[in-house]
C-alpha cells in the first residue's frame, strides 16, 4: 500500500545517511561530485513538475467544465488529448488538475509537521506521563490503516478539500511524531546538551539552540519522505472520491471518473496518471540521490594484478613475505590518485609477533589485509609481492586464494560489537570455520570445545549456545580469535583488535594472545595504534607512517634507539603512559607537577569538606547500580574515582550534577543539604558544581564557536556582565586553559581532541565553581594528550583553588594528580585512601586488576632487556 | 546466581512483558473504538436524518431519533455499542436495515482471500528478488531492480491498477478488467478475477520490501563479521547463508509482518478499482453514504486484525533477534 510504505519507512535509515562525520572530508567530495547529475536531474525535474502543477489553471486552453465534443473522442480536433467521459477536453482538465493536489499536500504536511515535531519534542524532552500518552496516542493511531483513517476522519469532516486536509494530517502525524521523538532524544543524549541541562538552562533555550539545529538535516529528509507520502494521500483520497467533487478537475479523480472509458480513450486515464508519477518519481529519485538507503559499492577496477616474476631470494621459511608493496586509491577526477601504502616490506616467520603500529590513516590495516589478499574496495594494487605460505596471494583466482586462506590464515576484526553475526551462537561461528578448512562433522564439536579452551573461554553446552548480544565485547573478541584459530593458520592477522575494549580486558587478551604464540603457534602480524599497549608481548616492531615504512626492529630497539620521527613519538607517547606505574613500584620521588600532599587529597589540614556525599543508593529502571556510596572532597583537594567499565561511576557522577535524579542518601555543597534533581536545585547550587563531559568531540555543540560556548555560561550565571565584559571574561578563560583569544571565532570541528578538551574546561570554569566535575577526561586522548590535559588539571586546582572529582578508568590519571583515590566496581566503593598508597600497596583485587592493566615497558631507560620480557 | 535460576528470571521477564504487550494491544483497541465512535459521532447528521433524507418534519425526525436510542448521551451509546461489539453485535446499517455483522461475514472472506494470496507471494518474492539484486549490488541486474522497484513505489496503487488494466485486460485480454464473480457469487470458483487485484495490492508493497531487503543484503555483505569469514576462508556460498541471509532479513521481517497487516486490512483501493465485493469496498461505499456503524464496524474489525499482526510482528522479532527485546 501506498501509505504505510511511508508509514513503516524505518526513521534509523533516514537518520543514519546525515551523521557520517566520520568520513573523510576528500571522500565526501567526491561522493558527492558522483551523485551530482542525478540529484540535479531529479530536482530539475520536481520542480518543473511542481511548476507545472502549480501554473497549470493559468495555461489550460480551455474551462475545466467546458464540453467540447463528444465523450471519450480520441485526441487531435479540438481537443488536443481528447475528450473525458462529459466530453470536456483532458489537457485543461489535465493543467487545472495538480494545483490543488500539491497545494493541498504541502499544506497538509506543514500543517502535521508543526503539530507532530512539537509533540515529539515535547514528549522526548519532558518524558515520563507526557512521554507515555503523546506514545500511546500516536499508536492509538497507527493501528488503523492509513485508508481506514482517511475513511473515518472523510467521515467525521465531510468531503471536499477540508476533509482531505484534515484526513491527511491525521494519518501523516503519528508517524511525524515517532521520528521527531526519536531523533530528538538521539540529539539530547549528546553531551554538550547534557552540560547545558546541568548548567540550569531552560526548556526553551536547550530545545531552539542546542537541540533543533542539529536536528535540523534530519527533520529535511524526513519532511522529504513525507512529503513523497503527502501527495500519496491526497491523490488516492482524490481517487476515492473523498476528495475535490465534480465538475471540479483532480488528477485522481480524472482516474476515477475516465476509467470506464479506457479502451476508448486511454489519454484521458494515462495523462493524469503521468502527471502523479512524474512529481513522485522526482521526488522519490532526488530523496535517493541524496540520501541513499544503501551505498552504491564501488566497482573493482578490471585492470589484473601486475604479476611479480618468481624471484625468489633464496628459500625463506617466513609464512608472510611482502615486497615493495604499493597500494594506491586511485581519483576518478584528474586530481592524481593517492597513496596509501608504499614500498612496505616485511617478513614473518612461524611463532613471532610482529606489532604494526602508526596514526591513524598511516595504512596499518591496508597493509593487513594485503597480507591475506584482499584490498578494500576502491584501492589498487600498484606493485609488490605479498607472498602468504610461499604463493603468492595477489594475481590468485578466487577459489585458490578462499583455499590458500582456509588453509593458512585466520583474522581479527576490530570492532567487537560488529565481529560476529549477531545470529550465530558460539558453536556455530566456530564450527563454520572449521567446515571450511574441511573438517569432518563429527570431529567438529571437540575442536569447538579446545578452540574456545585455548582462548580461554569456557566450552561447556551452555556457552556454547550462546549468541553474540549474551557475551561481553572481551568475550566476543575471544569467539572470533577461537574462530580464527580453530583451524590452526600459520598466520594470524589481529587489527587493533583491543580498541574498543577496557583497558583491563584488552590487557589480559593481549597477554593471552601473546601466550598463543609461544606454545608455537601461528607468526601473529598485530596492527595496533598504542605502542605501550604492545611493547610487552610483540617480538618486533613495524612503524609505519604515512604509507612508508619508517622503523623496523626489535621491540627493544626500537624503544631504545626510535630512528625516526614517527617512531620518536610513539615511544614518547609509550612513556608518558607507562612512567607513573614505573615509578611508583620504584617508589621514587613525584616530578614536580605532581602534588605531594596524599593524605589530605591537597586541601589545607582541617577545612570542612565542599562536596559531601553519604549513604548514596542509586538505580536505574529499578534495578541498583550504586550502593552505600560515601564521598568527600575538600576544597582544592582532589579525589579520583577509578574502576572497571559498567561498576557505576558515570551513574555516580550524574547524580551528583542531578541529571540522573533516582538516588537517595545525603548530597551536601558546602555543608547545605542539595536536592536530587536539577529542577529542585537553585542556580547558585547548579553554579557550584560543573561538569566536564567525557567525550571531547561531543561535549561542544558543532554549531557554535567557543567564544559563544564558553560565553553562554557567563551570561546565565552573572548577568550583571556586559557584552565587553563578558568578551573580555572570555579571552581571559581561554587563556587560563591554555588557548589564545583566536580560537574564540573558531568552531569545534577546527579544533584537535585536546583543544576541545580544553574548552570544555574553560566553559566549566567560567562561573568559578567550587567543584569540578570531570569524567574520563583523558579516554578519548592520545597519550601525549592527555598527559597535557592532567597537568592541566592540576595546575588549575592549585592555582584556582577548585576541587576536582575526576573519574576515570586509567590508573595513570590518579598517579599523575594525586590526592585521594577511591576505587569503584559493581556498585560499591571496594577501597578509598591516598593514591600513593593504593597504587603502590593495593589491598582490593580490583585495585590489583587495573593495576595489572597500566601498560609497562619492557626496558627501563637505559637498560637492554631481552624483548618480550614481562 | 546460578544458570538455571538466571533463565527462570528470563522466562519471567519473558512473560510479563508479553502481559504488558498484549494488555496495551487491547488498551489501543479500545481506544481506536472509542476515536473511531468519536469521529462518527462528530459527523453532522445522523441515522435518523438518513434514513428519513431530509423530507421529514423536525417531530418525525426526532421520534424516529428516540425510537433509534439517539436522544441517549454518546457514552451512554458507546457503552451500549461496546457491549453489543463484545456479544457480535455491531449494530444495523443506516442505508438498507441490515445488521453490520451480517453485511461484514459475507465480505471479510473475500477481502482475506486477497490479502492472504498477496501475503503468500509477497514474502518469498521480496527476500528471493532483494537478496538476488543485493548479491549483484551496481551490476546491471542490480541497477534493473532498484529502477524499477523506485518506478513502483513513486506509482499510487490506483495509478499501477489502472495500467495493469489497461495492459492486461484492455491490451492483451489475459484477466477481466472487474473482478465481481458471476452469479454464483464465490471468487474462489474464478481465481482469474483474483489475479490483477494481487498485483496492484503488491505492486507498492512488494518494491518497498525489495529495497529494504536489497539494502540489508549489501550493508551485511560489507560487515565486518563477513569480511572476518571471508578473511579466514569461508567459501562464499556459506558467507551468504550463514552472514549476510539471516543478517538481511531478520530485521526486514518484522516491517514484512506490518505489511501483511496492511495486505490483509486495508485493500480499499485494489477493491474499489476492481469492484471486488470485499470490506474496504462496503466501506468506501459506507463513507460515502456517510453510513456510521458501518464504517465503525469495519475500522474496529481491521484495526483488531492490525494490532494482532503488530504483536505477531514483535513475536517474530523477539524470536529471531533475542537482543531487540532485552533492549525495549
Amino acid at each position: 500500500m501506498t501509505l504505510d510504505k511511508v508509514a513503516t519507512q524505518d526513521p534509523q535509515e533516514v537518520v543514519a545517511p546525515v551523521a557520517v562525520p566520520g568520513a573523510p572530508p576528500e571522500d565526501r567530495k567526491s561522493v558527492r561530485r558522483r551523485r551530482k547529475p542525478r540529484a540535479v536531474v531529479a530536482a530539475s525535474v520536481l520542480a518543473g513538475a511542481v511548476l507545472l502543477a502549480l501554473l497549470g489553471p493559468l495555461l489550460a486552453p480551455h474551462g475545466t467544465g467546458e464540453v467540447l465534443d463528444m465523450p471519450y473522442a480520441p485526441a487531435g480536433g479540438a481537443a488536443s488529448l481528447g475528450t473525458d467521459h462529459l466530453g470536456a477536453d483532458v489537457l485543461s482538465r489535465f493543467l487545472a488538475g495538480g494545483c490543488s493536489l500539491v497545494l493541498l499536500s504541502v499544506a497538509a504536511l506543514a500543517v502535521a509537521y508543526v503539530a507532530g515535531a512539537a509533540a515529539g519534542m515535547l514528549a522526548a524532552l519532558r518524558g515520563g506521563r507526557i512521554d507515555t500518552t503523546v506514545l500511546r496516542c500516536a499508536d492509538v493511531l497507527l493501528s488503523l490503516p492509513a485508508f481506514l483513517l482517511l475513511s473515518v476522519t472523510v467521515v467525521a469532516v465531510g468531503r471536499g478539500t477540508a476533509g482531505v486536509g484534515a484526513a491527511t494530517v491525521v494519518v501523516l502525524l503519528p508517524e511525524i511524531v515517532r521520528v521527531v521523538r526519536a531523533a530528538t532524544l538521539q540529539a539530547l543524549q549528546h553531551d554538550y546538551v547534557e552540560a547545558a541541562l546541568a548548567r540550569g538552562e531552560r526548556t526553551g533555550y536547550v530545545l531552539m539552540r542546542e537541540v533543533l539545529p542539529n536536528l535540523a538535516p534530519v527533520l529535511a529528509t524526513d519532511a522529504g519522505v513525507r512529503f513523497v507520502g503527502s501527495v500519496f494521500i491526497v491523490a488516492t483520497a482524490g481517487f476515492l472520491g473523498y476528495g475535490a467533487q465534480p465538475p471540479a478537475a483532480d488528477w485522481g479523480l480524472m482516474l476515477l471518473e475516465n476509467r470506464d472509458g479506457l479502451t476508448l480513450q486511454p489519454l484521458a486515464v494515462a495523462v493524469p496518471a503521468a502527471g502523479i508519477l512524474l512529481l513522485l518519481l522526482a521526488a522519490n529519485v532526488l530523496l535517493d540521490a541524496i540520501f541513499p538507503a544503501a551505498r552504491r559499492p564501488r566497482k573493482r577496477r578490471g585492470k589484473p594484478y601486475p604479476l611479480c616474476a618468481d624471484t625468489a631470494e633464496g628459500v625463506n621459511d617466513a609464512v608472510l613475505r611482502l615486497r615493495d608493496l604499493t597500494v594506491e586509491a586511485p581519483a576518478a577526477g584528474p586530481g592524481g590518485s593517492r597513496t596509501i601504502v608504499d614500498g612496505v616490506g616485511l617478513d614473518l616467520v612461524p611463532g613471532r609477533m610482529l606489532a604494526l603500529i602508526g596514526p591513524s590513516g598511516s595504512g596499518k590495516t591496508t597493509v593487513g589485509l594485503a597480507a591475506l589478499g584482499e584490498l578494500r574496495p576502491g584501492l589498487e594494487l600498484c606493485r609488490g609481492d605479498v607472498r602468504l605460505a610461499g604463493r603468492p596471494v595477489f594475481g590468485l583466482p578466487q577459489r585458490a586464494l578462499r583455499r590458500l586462506r582456509s588453509r593458512h590464515a585466520g583474522y581479527v576484526p576490530q570492532d567487537p560489537r560488529t565481529s560476529l553475526a549477531p545470529t550465530m551462537r558460539v558453536a556455530d561461528h566456530i564450527g563454520e570455520f572449521l567446515r571450511a578448512r574441511s573438517i569432518r562433522r563429527p570431529e567438529r564439536p571437540e575442536r569447538i570445545r579446545a578452540a574456545l579452551r585455548r582462548v580461554r573461554l569456557p566450552d561447556d553446552d551452555e556457552f556454547l549456545r550462546r549468541l553474540p548480544h549474551q557475551l561481553s565485547g572481551g568475550q566476543r573478541q575471544r569467539v572470533a580469535l577461537a574462530a580464527a584459530l580453530a583451524h590452526e593458520p600459520d598466520l594470524l592477522v589481529l587489527d587493533e583488535p583491543t580498541s574498543a575494549l577496557d583497558p583491563a580486558t584488552a590487557a589480559a587478551l593481549l597477554a593471552d594472545v601473546g601466550d598463543l604464540r609461544r606454545d608455537g603457534g601461528p607468526a601473529v602480524l598485530l596492527i595496533a595504534h598504542d605502542l605501550a599497549q604492545v611493547a610487552s608481548i610483540a617480538d618486533e616492531v613495524a612503524v609505519l607512517d604515512a604509507g612508508r615504512l619508517v622503523e623496523h626492529g626489535p621491540v627493544a630497539e626500537v624503544l631504545k634507539r626510535p630512528a625516526s620521527p614517527a617512531a620518536r613519538e610513539l615511544v614518547g607517547a609509550a612513556r608518558a603512559v607507562a612512567l607513573p606505574s614505573a615509578r611508583f613500584t620504584a617508589g621514587s620521588e613525584s616530578p614536580t607537577e605532581t602534588p605531594t600532599d596524599d593524605a589530605t587529597g591537597g586541601a589545607l589540614p582541617g577545612t570542612a569538606p565542599v562536596l559531601c556525599l553519604s549513604g548514596l543508593d542509586a538505580g536505574r529502571d529499578g534495578r541498583p547500580v550504586l550502593q552505600g556510596i560515601d564521598l568527600s572532597v575538600e576544597p582544592g583537594g582532589c579525589l579520583s574515582v577509578v574502576g572497571p567499565s559498567g561498576g557505576g561511576k558515570t551513574t555516580l557522577l550524574r547524580c551528583l550534577t542531578g541529571l540522573h535524579s533516582e538516588w537517595t542518601g545525603d548530597l551536601r555543597l558546602a555543608g547545605a543539604k542539595v536536592p536530587r534533581g536539577l529542577r529542585g536545585r537553585s542556580g547558585e547550587q547548579l553554579r557550584l558544581v560543573q561538569l566536564v563531559p567525557q567525550d571531547p568531540h561531543d561535549s561542544l555543540n558543532p554549531r557554535h564557536t567557543v567564544g559563544r560556548i564558553v560565553a553562554r555560561p557567563l551570561r546565565r550565571h552573572r548577568p550583571d556582565l556586559g557584552p565587553d565584559a563578558v568578551r573580555r571574561e572570555v579571552h581571559r578563560l581561554l587563556d587560563r586553559v591554555g588557548l589564545t583569544a583566536d580560537h574564540a571565532e573558531r568552531v569545534p570541528e577546527q579544533l584537535s581532541g585536546g583543544q576541545r578538551q580544553r574548552v570544555a574546561l574553560a566553559r566549566a570554569l567560567a562561573v568559578e565553581p567550587a567543584v569540578l566535575l570531570c569524567d574520563e577526561v583523558t579516554s578519548a586522548l592520545d597519550a601525549p594528550t592527555a598527559a597535557t590535559v592532567v597537568a592541566l588539571l592540576a595546575e588549575l586546582r592549585r592555582e584556582t583553588g577548585v576541587a576536582l572529582v575526576v573519574v576515570t578508568h586509567d590508573l595513570s590519571v590518579p598517579a599523575r594528580l594525586g590526592g585521594r583515590l577511591a576505587v569503584l566496581a559493581d556498585g560499591r566503593i571496594r577501597e578509598s585512601g591516598p593514591a600513593r598508597r593504593l597504587l603502590t600497596s593495593p589491598a582490593d583485587p580490583v585495585t590489583g586488576e587495573l593495576l595489572a592493566a597500566v601498560p609497562r615497558l619492557p626496558v627501563v631507560a637505559g637498560s637492554v632487556p631481552a624483548a618480550g620480557d614481562r | 546466581m546460578t544458570a538455571s535460576s538466571t533463565r527462570r528470571s528470563h522466562r519471567f521477564h519473558a512473560s510479563l512483558w508479553w502481559l504488558r504487550r498484549l494488555l496495551t494491544a487491547a488498551g489501543t483497541l479500545v481506544a481506536a473504538s472509542l476515536l473511531v465512535f468519536v469521529a462518527t459521532t462528530l459527523a453532522p447528521g445522523d441515522a435518523a436524518t438518513a434514513q428519513l433524507a431530509g423530507q421529514a418534519s423536525p417531530e418525525r425526525i426526532a421520534e424516529l431519533r428516540h425510537d433509534m436510542g439517539l436522544d441517549h448521551p454518546p457514552w451512554e451509546r458507546y457503552g451500549h455499542w461496546l457491549w453489543g461489539a463484545l456479544h457480535g453485535d455491531l449494530g444495523t446499517s443506516y442505508v438498507n436495515g441490515e445488521p453490520v455483522s451480517q453485511l461484514i461475514a459475507a465480505r471479510a472472506g473475500n477481502s482475506l482471500l486477497l490479502g492472504a494470496v498477496a501475503a503468500a507471494l509477497l514474502v518469498p518474492i521480496a527476500i528471493s528478488l532483494g537478496l538476488w539484486a543485493g548479491l549483484r549490488a551496481g551490476r546491471v541486474v542490480d541497477r534493473a531492480v532498484s529502477t524499477s522497484t523506485l518506478t513502483l513505489v513513486s506509482l499510487p496503487e490506483f495509478v499501477t491498477g489502472t495500467l495493469l488494466v489497461l495492459l492486461f485486460a484492455v491490451g492483451l485480454g489475459w484477466f477481466p478488467a472487474v473482478s465481481v464473480p458471476s452469479a454464483d457469487g464465490s471468487v474462489l470458483s474464478e481465481p482469474q478475477v483474483l489475479v490483477l487485484p494481487v498485483m496492484t495490492l503488491l505492486s507498492v508493497c512488494l518494491a518497498q520490501n525489495v529495497r529494504l531487503v536489497r539494502s540489508g543484503v549489501i550493508a551485511a555483505t560489507a560487515s565486518d563479521a563477513a569480511q572476518a569469514a571471508r578473511l579466514g576462508g569461508v567459501p562464499e556460498r556459506r558467507v551468504v547463508l550463514r552472514w549476510v541471509l539471516p543478517a538481511a532479513v531478520v530485521p526486514a521481517v518484522p516491517v514484512l509482518a506490518r505489511y501483511l497487516s496492511y495486505l490483509l486490512g486495508g485493500t480499499l483501493v485494489a477493491e474499489t478499482l476492481f469492484g471486488y465485493p470485499g470490506l474496504a469496498a462496503a466501506l468506501v461505499n459506507a463513507t460515502a453514504a456517510r453510513d456510521a456503524p458501518v464504517v465503525l464496524g469495519v475500522t474496529v474489525l481491521v484495526a483488531a486484525m492490525t494490532v494482532a499482526l503488530n504483536v505477531l510482528a514483535d513475536a517474530l522479532a523477539a524470536s529471531l533477534n533475542p537482543a531487540a527485546r532485552n533492549g525495549t
